[in-house]
């Protein structure tokens, strides 16, 4: 923390220095009256800061403080107040009833005692319950906690057909358990910190140790101390931070949604970066073909997948190739279509008054703006955006010889591509990308499409995370990790964790363990 | 600086395959037919094997001095004015060559693809990238791109000679030696042999090898692999066009891509295997481009290369526009009277054959140095 730089520090405080003046003591005293001045003072206007003052046992003055809402209200009463409040508590004698508290408090999960006012106010803030007693100069923070959070349900962005259904929530501590059950291991760590200097957010990294590459978690640790920055809302923020270059359409570190493809990752020797409040969970390093694999890929047959994957890489060179070598063999090599095909297409042509790329640049811009609103247009809405979209392009706008057919065909094969691509946000990279290359292929037909596509090689086989290459392991080659991205390979045959990703402990199965072709002990 | 960009051998491998196999196949073979007629396979066998020989050379050489580039140990091998004076062929071929092999591939492109199309326009795009590629990965992006490249032209080739099957005629080829005899063969292999010996770019790049004394050779092995395609490809186009018609044509191999056709469906691959050269080309380029800075840079002592590259490359540019006629200038004048007859016997063969000799006398005389 000491690295930090002081400026964004130093004028939150001054803030909060101004709005609560009162907070100029900084211990407790053993005056409750003052005590309870000192944090109404800190708390003045927030009207969900609950303060309760009573009576124990007719002798000592008791405070609870508390954020109504955070803190689990009926518990607290069952527990705490109840008891203190009956009629069955012995007369105490002073002093004496700080003990009494503390022995009801053990049926809390967790107490700490809190000398500074600061911890006191933050243990609030942080959705516990504080409890100062009379004539005693520290305080109790129960952990209480018993804010409303969505169950687990199937995650919405990541849909498997086989495979576990549970999905990250809004809660941190949720998120780590769904984690710590799969992988029962005290060498799975989870380091916890805190980002943002209002927010507070809980951060946690999680690796296994032996297994992940300790030069790239000390940069991940690096990376997210360095953030100085007032709130974080979600982990995109702590993504922006982290990442290696910030200029590039392709993703750098990968996010999801789903618990097992987190563990996946650890087993490979990534790091998760869990963060509260947002059910997406940031993986590093991530390479570009994490990207083309989807969370199903190994829960299904070998060769099943193994075919989905080289429809997906063909689907991703459609969804970023498409469009452009339409344009330009339409436009500049018209000799590369067979002659039937070509004839059809320059009927369909006829009286098309653009040329073939604005054509295309504006049917793309179009299917983008469709994309977008469906997303964001309400349920009842996007139905309606839908028929609009397929009546106006699919139907009207050919009829009416604005837009070509194959023009049609070539955007929404497109479209369809480039929703092949699993992770989301490598498919915005290519959405992206597309429209360069259009306009390369617009004004140098095949040899602008070369030259785009040379001109993404050469950015992709630079482009690191983590000091991960991006590429790997097809560049730099790695040849024991390639079969497993030409093809899916039988979890048997990969008995090494991924070179230059794992550190330390490289085996990760027995060798030896493909099924034999033995006819066991058959019934006779 | 120099130990941060490292290149494996695989990487080695397919950079010296994609920046022999296409220029040589687009630009060599006619001069090989014209001499050679139908045995112009076996120059261009011959011109290989030289290219090998030369590689081996370089890679002997460069395996003493293993973390140096040429421009350095010529000065430990020869003192330091000699030794910087020795290389400057070098510095010139690589300053000239940028120019010559953008004009050259520019107005292929041209004449392939478009008509209509400035020249200044293809050789700025395709200088642009070549620059962010240095400039970005140097030679480790450069081994990166033909590592993904390289398997994609090998396969691309194999499958052009594949599809051209249906056009061959075997007899063509025969008979075989007779008619032409070694004389003829060994002058149509000169000029293949110029371009296959440009494989000494192995002085510059060894440097950057994770593990030189092991990884050497592949760049060797990357030479025979573009041998072996190029007289696969003399074959196929002998037998395909004749010795006659191929040693008429600018630019046979090319043209054979013209005469496939599959099934009435597949035909007209041309431009297809246009954008594969180019790849090939871009390989070639980015080397020259990278190693012409760098050199530069060691050569006067500059710390950082990158900032000769912004001389390197207007340079580069302004060289390939101001070619007046190519199908003229280059063959006749660049090639024939500063190529073949300079770069070749003192660039390709002299100097490191000379370098080789010194320092294995150096290494022999003082084996302190060991």
């Amino acid at each position: 923390m000491k690295s930090r730089k002081p400026r964004l520090l130093k004028a939150i405080k001054e803030l909060e220095n101004t709005t609560t003046a009162p907070c100029s003591s900084e211990f407790l005293v053993a005056d409750l009256a003052g005590n309870e001045q000192v944090l109404r003072g800190a708390f003045e206007s927030c009207s969900d800061v609950v303060f309760r003052s009573l009576t124990v046992a007719g002798a000592s003055r008791m405070l609870l403080v508390f954020v109504d809402g955070l803190v689990d209200a009926s518990t607290l009463d069952k527990v705490l107040l109840k008891p203190m409040l009956s009629h069955e508590m012995p007369d105490v004698a002073d002093g004496s009833a700080v003990r009494i508290i503390e022995e009801q408090l053990v049926a809390f999960a967790k107490v700490e005692t809190a000398h500074r006012v600061k911890d006191v106010i933050d243990g609030i803030l942080k959705a516990n319950v504080a409890v100062l007693v009379e004539g005693d100069s520290h305080a109790l923070i129960a952990e209480l906690k018993g804010f409303e959070k969505r169950g687990v349900e199937e995650p919405a962005a990541e849909i498997t057909v086989r495979g576990p259904r549970d999905g990250f929530t809004e809660t941190l501590r949720v998120n780590t358990a769904l984690l710590r059950r799969r992988i029962r291991s005290p060498r799975l760590k989870m380091e916890s910190l805190s980002v943002g200097e209002l927010s507070q957010t809980d951060v946690v990294i999680a690796y296994i140790t032996g297994v992940v590459q300790e030069t790239v978690l000390e940069e991940v640790r690096t990376r997210i101390n360095r953030i100085e920055i007032d709130g974080v809302l979600e982990s995109s923020y702590i993504e922006e931070f982290i990442q290696d270059r910030a200029l590039t359409p392709f993703p750098q570190v990968q996010n999801t949604e789903r618990p097992d493809v987190v563990c996946a990752s650890l087993l490979e020797g990534r790091i998760a970066i869990f963060v509260d409040t947002t059910p997406f969970v940031l993986i590093v390093p991530m390479t570009f073909w994490t990207g083309l694999q989807a969370a199903e890929d190994y829960y299904e047959r070998t060769l099943y997948t193994s075919f989905i994957r080289w429809m997906r890489f063909i689907l991703f060179n459609v969804a970023l190739f498409l469009p452009s070598l339409y344009v330009a063999i339409t436009t500049y090599h018209p000799q590369l279509i067979p002659t039937n095909l070509l004839i059809s297409i320059a009927a369909a042509r006829e009286g098309v008054p653009f040329p073939t790329v604005i054509e295309a640049l504006m049917m793309e811009l179009m299917f983008e703006g469709l994309r977008e609103a469906g997303v964001r247009l309400p349920k009842a809405v996007g139905s309606a955006v839908s028929i609009v979209g397929a009546l106006v392009i699919g139907q009207a706008a050919v009829e009416a010889g604005i837009i070509s057919a194959p023009m049609v065909i070539v955007v929404s094969t497109t479209g369809i591509a480039s929703f092949a691509i699993p992770r989301y946000n490598l498919g915005i990279a290519y959405r992206i990308l597309r429209f360069p290359v259009l306009l390369l292929a617009g004004s140098f037909g095949l040899f602008g499409v070369g030259i785009g596509a040379l001109a993404i090689l050469a950015h992709l086989v630079n482009l690191r995370s983590f000091g991960v290459p991006y590429l790997v392991p097809v560049a730099p080659q790695v040849p024991s990790n390639l079969k497993d991205v030409l093809a899916r390979a039988p979890l048997w045959s990969t008995p090494h964790r991924p070179r230059l990703i794992a550190g330390g402990d490289k085996q990760r199965l027995a060798h030896g363990q493909n099924p034999k072709k033995s006819r066991g002990n058959q019934p006779t | 600086m120099k130990k941060s960009m490292n290149i494996s051998g695989g990487q080695m491998y397919w950079t010296l395959f994609a920046f022999e196999v296409g220029n040589t196949l687009l630009l060599t073979m006619t001069s090989a037919i014209r001499e050679g007629k139908q045995d112009a396979w076996m120059a261009m066998g011959v011109a290989g094997g030289g290219g090998i020989l030369i590689a081996l050379i370089a890679t002997r050489l460069s395996v003493m001095y293993p973390n140096q580039t040429v421009i350095e140990y010529s000065r430990t091998i020869l003192g330091t004015w000699p030794g910087k004076v020795i290389v400057i062929p070098f510095l010139l071929q690589w300053y000239v060559d940028i120019g010559v092999i953008m004009r050259d591939f520019g107005d292929f492109i041209i004449t392939a693809l478009f008509h209509n199309t400035p020249i200044w326009g293809v050789v700025l795009l395709t200088l642009l990238v070549v620059v962010y590629l240095v400039i970005q990965g140097g030679p480790e992006g450069i081994g990166r791109c033909s590592e993904v490249i390289g398997p994609v032209i090998l396969l691309m080739i194999v499958v052009l000679i594949a599809l051209d099957f249906g056009n061959i005629e075997w007899r063509e080829l025969f008979p075989v030696y007779v008619d032409s005899g070694w004389r003829a063969i060994a002058k149509g292999s000169t000029m293949p042999l110029s371009f296959f010996g440009e494989s000494m770019m192995i002085l510059m790049l060894t440097a950057f090898l994770k593990n030189p004394q092991t990884q050497a050779m592949k760049a060797v092995w990357g030479v025979a692999t573009a041998t072996a395609l190029a007289c696969l490809a003399t074959i196929a186009v002998i037998a395909t066009f004749g010795a006659e018609l191929s040693s008429r044509m600018w630019y046979p191999f090319f043209s054979l891509t013209r005469f496939i056709s599959i099934m009435e469906f597949i035909q007209n691959v041309d431009s297809i295997f246009v954008i594969v050269w180019f790849t090939s080309m871009f390989i070639k380029l980015s080397v020259y481009v990278f190693v012409a800075s760098y050199g530069t840079a060691q050569w006067l002592n500059i710390q950082n290369w990158r900032k000769v590259l912004w001389v390197v490359a207007p340079f580069g540019f302004i060289t390939a526009l101001s070619i007046k006629n190519v199908q003229v200038d280059v063959p006749q004048y660049y090639m024939r009277m500063y190529w073949i007859p300079f770069v070749l016997p003192i660039n390709m063969i002299g100097i490191p054959l000379l370098l080789l000799i010194i320092g294995l006398l150096r290494s022999r005389t003082s084996p302190s140095r060991r």
